[in-house]
């Protein structure tokens, strides 16, 4: 009997066989190959035939079976309902501060445009200083919502909602002179339809909800604040680009541009899902949010584009979110080693 | 109670013998159903997965056999008991499934 010596995972004594089995089950969840690997080595090299050097298909066919399996159960096997739970609970928390950036996105691009105007046409056309409002308002809207989703305090987040309620009901209030014009109370189901004003309130009756959801409100109080700091911007970035696109490009004579709008948006989106990727949580609300959060930005016309273009930009999204996935793995990786 | 897919009852049953490592539940289950059933790492790793986290069986004990990892898997109280449970089910259908032909055999002959 040959003594025993010790085995080194991935090691130079390693046979060509021995190495398939193991690429093989790099397929299988990471907890999975750190417990049963080395097990899975042994009982696949022990019915393996002398001079074997390949597995079988049946083999192959069987282990990658068994990781799909192994996968399913702990993304939806009994054990997998509390992530499932905060998970869910994170994308509800998530989703009024997304619809928020898309609305403060429009708000800006608007703001630029009235900032355009006046310097073509001189400050003195515009009654007061508009463009001050249009800055402060959107900042004023967020810093409220931002203190009540942060801080869990409810009579914030019912302070910004009657704020906002208050501003778009009478028109001559001046609370948010920008929501509401000086004409009847008409006007208001106008704006709660329109586009610009309707996620906005959405998302600060959200805000309150929130607030007075506790399972909502801790998974937000997990997510570091670093990280909220580090997305927040990037969301608004990419919101902005995506919508800014189709305004400043002219869409006739530039379609070729036109058709990218989607692009900067379903970027950052994708970036954020595989940056979540890294928790079991952050998985799910990923899987959650992912289509409504692409359809926040300007999606486009993907079905009536060219294939290839179309192709492109699903391979833009892959990229970033390969990225995202790709740093987080690192990250956590240096992490580990810290530890 | 779902009925239980026969490689489960298989590995259960091969532990019910006592302790044993993945190549040895393969090469019992073999043996136990006269070489018709030739469980695979790929099925037994998951169910074994399935059937830890259920509660059915558990890690025994480890030892190291040309460097490599050897664990051995015991069957749980909770194991056990479900076995017997599923024991019970498919010799009450194998007696009904038997007591039939019998008498249609006897109706037949005669």
């Amino acid at each position: 009997m040959s003594p025993a010596r010790p085995h080194v995972a991935g090691g130079p004594g390693m046979s060509p066989l021995e190495a398939r089995y193991r690429r093989l089950l790099a397929c299988y969840p990471r907890d999975h190959r750190a417990r049963h690997e080395e097990e899975m080595i042994g009982v696949l090299l022990a019915g393996a035939r002398p001079g074997q050097t390949r597995p079988y298909p049946a083999d192959v066919a069987d282990l990658l079976w068994g990781a799909l399996r192994v996968h399913a159960r702990r993304a939806f096997g009994a054990g997998s309902a509390p992530s499932w739970r905060d998970g869910v609970a994170l994308a509800v928390a998530l989703w009024p501060l997304l619809m928020l950036a898309a609305a403060l996105a429009t708000m800006l691009l608007d703001s630029a445009r009235t900032v355009e105007n006046a310097l073509n046409f001189g400050v003195a056309v515009l009654a007061g200083p508009v463009w001050i409002q249009h800055l402060a308002q959107p900042v004023a809207i967020a810093a409220l919502l931002a203190l009540a989703v942060r801080s869990g305090r409810r009579w914030v987040a019912a302070l910004g909602t009657v704020v906002l309620v208050l501003g778009l009901a009478d028109p001559w209030s001046g609370v948010l002179p920008y929501l509401v014009s000086p004409s009847s109370g008409r006007v208001l189901l106008v704006h709660l339809a329109a586009p610009n004003v309707g996620p906005l309130l959405l998302a600060q009756v959200a805000a309150a909800v929130i607030a007075f959801l506790p399972a909502a409100h801790r998974a937000l109080a997990a997510i570091p604040r670093r990280t909220l700091l580090l997305w927040a911007p990037l969301a608004l970035v990419g919101l902005t680009a995506s919508k800014a696109i189709v305004r400043w490009v002219d869409v006739v004579a530039h379609q070729d541009v036109v058709v990218w709008k989607p692009v900067p948006w379903l970027v950052v989106v994708s970036l954020a899902a595989g940056y979540a990727c890294r928790s079991a949580v952050g998985r799910r609300a990923a899987l959650v949010l992912f289509l409504p959060a692409a359809a926040l930005g300007d999606l486009g016309d993907l079905l009536w584009i060219p294939t290839s273009t179309a192709l492109a930009q699903l391979g833009c999204a892959a990229l970033a979110f390969a990225a995202g996935a790709a740093l987080t793995r690192r990250r956590s990786g240096q992490e580990a080693l810290a530890t | 109670m779902k009925p239980m897919q026969e490689p489960t009852f298989l590995i259960l049953t091969a532990l019910a013998a006592g302790p044993q490592h993945g190549y040895g539940v393969i090469t019992d289950v073999e043996r136990i159903s006269d070489g018709q059933v030739r469980l695979r790492a790929g099925t037994l790793y998951a169910a074994f997965d399935r059937l830890q986290a259920e509660g059915l069986i558990e890690a025994d004990r480890e030892e190291i056999v040309d460097g490599r990892v050897r664990r051995y898997y015991r069957l749980t109280g909770d194991g056990a008991a479900r076995l017997a449970a599923e024991a019970e089910r498919l010799r009450r259908h194998a007696r009904a499934a038997t007591a039939r032909l019998r008498a249609a055999g006897a109706g037949g002959a005669a």
